[in-house]
């Protein structure tokens, strides 16, 4: 087998890794038992240097994060890792999905359990402008029953 | 009727007054010359500024006219082609068309734009509809003349009627307020061709209020030239938007004019902002910068209307357009009859009705009242006070049963007035469930503070008036409230919401068992018990967010406050609104994304991004183990950054 050995900048998270390609074409031995989710390599001491953490194998057609680099007996040992995301980034990209959380495409009028609060109240008032009534106007009202005399 | 004031007495005073027109209507006000004599009419310039409602004097409506007049009395002038800052003959003066429009980014008002035009610091007219090149045909159409009868001198003269043509009222019809606007502007011209003399004025009139809207308001002004007119202007051939009223000029005689507005008048409505030397007189026409950063924690480059669940809020507002509450216009009542005398007398007055009843009533007068009942108190149905003007009519002598009293008095003129607060835009300020995650309450004279749906306010216009009636001081606070999809308050459905009962009546008891009564009727309220108005939480907010709200105990701010306790508590309204306070770090969306719900392909995604994993398909992940489709539908759900 065959692996590229590259420098992974990039998060876990991202989907798409910024990553340095260091060692192209570099053969790999794939001990056993090894999962193709967690597998140990071991490469020829020599061949990479240690500013390699992440590569490529071809014929597994999956990306991987060097977890752990151990020297043995004049090779290195690679615990690694798959990275799900990067080694099926385009399936997954093809997917529709529904989703919960976004950075730009979002609604604020659904309650987010993710806020915090302080621990009180902002108060707001809002007058409204007009101010037919006044506590300095007082004026008398009386009512009495019966016929005007004198009309208006 | 002589036009009530003379030079002598306002040459470079201000005056108040109140007059009666002959129509019966009182107008008062206040105005002052700008130090020219007007008798004469020699003036060549002068303007004044009128204050005065006619219904309510407490509305303050500033009227500003500038009548202009040409050199002397002898005018010709021979085109009507007025333009921008162009000046004719010693035409001074300055007025103005304002307009505002809304300045809205990604689907949110930012900013409000004041524009004015036609303002000419050196005189001359301005152009208020579209193109300057129609001023001629507008200032035409509608003229017309009635020639002078005979000769001046004779005692037969009828001086020449003028007709001109109003050009144009101005509308403050703010499409975006669906209001008025507080600035109206009309122009009109009289000519006198056909006059001997030839001498005319031309004016233009701002009608402005402190309020949102036209009050009903007359404007008294004064004309140079002899001419007595009445005429009804036509409306113009310009295309009305919308018209619901006209405008009338009549003389009351004595060289003077009336202008007369309607207060629910919206003359027309024109939108064109085609004038030269346009100026912003505020707002920034491309919005605040800053105002997304402003301290709301929400200001992302994301777009809100794209989040799911319906882009927009679905406000269930009820489109139906119920009967305005406001009780104006109610038609028959007690005033309308001598069933009830209402009056609105003045302490020395109540003092003189008072001296009246206790030594002022004669054998004659007794027998007099006696006729229909044996207590002539018991024609005295109340006295109170109250902390607003009621609607006052003519003023005459205070009768009762057949009686004058012989004291004075202003007539109350309508049992039932609408009171109009104004409104209150209370906008979404987060655009966020912050908004909504709030308690909402109103505090209403004579009422009390009451409790309102946050739902239903949120993102609306709150117009609230009160209909008081003035023989019991019973007074219903109801609210208009409205609003469209996008929370702006701006479409014009008005739905009867709310509506709080109240007594807006300080009773005072006039005799000893009256005021027993009284005081009986006070402490049996209190007796029972006045409970706080703690008001109902409305609604509950699912999920853990926001316990502050909700959590915390309940504080009522006053209790019933109606009558007596009413008239000693605050007489303004207003709403408090208790919200929230967010705190939410920079790029809040950068490292935990905000809500979201809506179905995107992932490759139409970019940032950080939480995904649903019951809506991802394992078959869909190409040469992936189990073990792996899970891994990514744990990831993408965990969060990652496409």
């Amino acid at each position: 087998m065959q692996a590229t050995f590259y420098n992974n900048k990039s998060d876990k998270r991202y989907l798409n890794k910024t990553i340095d390609a260091k060692y192209s074409n570099i053969p790999i031995e794939v001990l056993e038992p090894s999962s193709v989710i967690r597998p140990s390599l071991r490469v020829s001491s020599g061949l990479i240097g240690q500013s390699v953490n992440y590569l490529y194998v071809n014929e597994l057609e999956r990306y991987y994060y060097i977890k752990d680099w151990i020297m043995e007996n004049g090779y290195i040992r690679l615990e690694c890792e798959v990275d799900v995301l990067m080694s099926f980034k385009n399936a997954i990209k093809q997917q529709n999905v529904i989703v919960s959380r976004q950075q730009k495409k979002y609604n604020l009028y659904m309650t987010d359990p993710k806020q915090k609060f302080y621990n009180t109240n902002a108060t707001v008032v809002k007058e409204f402008p007009k101010k037919p009534f006044s506590i300095s106007k007082s004026q008398f009202i009386l009512c009495l029953n019966g016929a005007s005399v004198s009309n208006p | 009727m002589a036009f009530p004031y003379t030079d002598e007495e306002t040459k470079n005073t201000g005056f108040e007054k109140t007059w009666s027109l002959n129509n019966g209507t009182q107008v008062h006000g206040a105005s002052y010359f700008n130090g020219y004599q007007v008798v004469d009419g020699s003036a060549s310039e002068y303007w004044w500024s009128l204050t005065n409602n006619v219904n309510n004097p407490s509305s303050v409506v500033n009227i500003q006219n500038y009548i202009v007049a040409t050199s002397g009395r002898t005018v010709t002038f021979d085109d009507f082609n007025y333009v921008v800052n162009n000046i004719h003959g010693n035409a001074q003066g300055r007025s103005y068309y304002t307009s505002e429009e809304y300045i809205t980014r990604r689907d949110r008002v930012v900013d409000k734009l004041v524009w004015i035009w036609g303002s000419l610091d050196d005189g001359g007219l301005v152009c208020f509809r579209p193109s300057p090149s129609e001023i001629a045909m507008m200032m035409i159409d509608g003229f017309f003349t009635i020639p002078a009868q005979g000769q001046p001198g004779d005692p037969d003269y009828q001086d020449a009627t003028y007709g001109y043509s109003v050009n144009p009222v101005i509308s403050p019809w703010n499409i975006n307020d669906h209001d008025w606007t507080r600035v109206c502007w009309f122009m009109d011209a009289i000519t006198a061709e056909s006059h001997p003399e030839q001498y005319q004025f031309y004016g233009y009139m701002r009608v402005g209020t402190n309020t949102n809207i036209n009050q009903k308001c007359s404007v008294a002004g004064y004309a140079t030239g002899l001419f007595e007119y009445e005429v009804a202007i036509p409306q113009t051939s310009m295309d009305v938007i919308e018209q619901i009223g006209s405008a009338w000029l009549s003389n009351i005689g004595g060289n003077g004019f009336i202008f007369t507005l309607d207060a629910r008048t919206a003359f027309m409505w024109d939108q064109s902002h085609d004038f030269t030397g346009k100026e912003r007189l505020s707002g920034n026409p491309w919005g605040n910068k800053d105002i997304d950063d402003e301290e709301n924690p929400y200001y992302d480059s994301g777009f809100n209307n794209q989040g799911g669940g319906g882009a927009s809020l679905d406000n269930n507002v009820d489109t139906s357009n119920p009967e305005d509450a406001d009780i104006d216009n109610n038609g028959v009542d007690v005033c309308s009859s001598d069933l009830v005398l209402m009056y609105n007398p003045t302490s020395a007055e109540i003092s003189s009705f008072n001296s009246f009843l206790y030594s002022g009533i004669t054998d004659s007068i007794a027998n007099t009242l006696k006729k229909l009942t044996s207590d002539p108190l018991q024609y005295i149905i109340s006295l109170g006070l109250v902390h607003f003007d009621p609607p006052t009519g003519v003023r005459t002598n205070i009768s009762f049963g057949g009686v004058d009293s012989g004291v004075s008095a202003l007539r109350i003129s309508k049992q039932m007035k609408s009171f109009d607060f104004g409104y209150i835009d209370l906008k979404n300020e987060f655009k966020s469930f912050i908004d909504y995650n709030s308690r909402a309450s109103i505090y209403l004279p004579y009422i009390g503070y009451r409790e309102i749906d946050i739902n239903e306010v949120r993102g609306s216009r709150i117009r609230l008036k009160y209909n008081i009636d003035m023989l019991t001081g019973s007074c219903v606070a109801y609210l208009h409230i409205s609003r469209d999809s996008r929370g702006n308050g701006d479409c014009r459905i008005y739905n009867n919401m709310y509506f709080f009962e109240g007594n807006c009546l300080l009773q005072i008891p006039m005799f000893a068992t009256d005021n027993r009564g009284a005081v009986q009727a006070l402490m049996n309220t209190l007796g029972a018990g006045v409970s706080l108005a703690t008001g109902n939480v409305a609604g509950a907010v699912t999920g853990a967010v926001n316990a502050v709200t909700q959590q915390k105990v309940t504080v009522g701010r006053a209790g019933s406050i109606g009558s007596n306790y009413g008239y000693m508590s605050g007489q303004e309204a207003f709403i408090v609104i208790e919200r929230p306070i967010i705190s939410a770090p920079l790029n809040f969306g950068a490292y935990e994304g905000w809500t979201s719900n809506i179905n995107e392909k992932v490759a139409n995604l970019s940032g950080y991004t939480e995904i649903d994993p019951d809506t991802m398909w394992s078959d869909n992940f190409g040469h992936a183990t189990d073990e792996e489709a899970q891994m990514i539908k744990d990831i993408m759900n965990g969060g990652v950054y496409l």
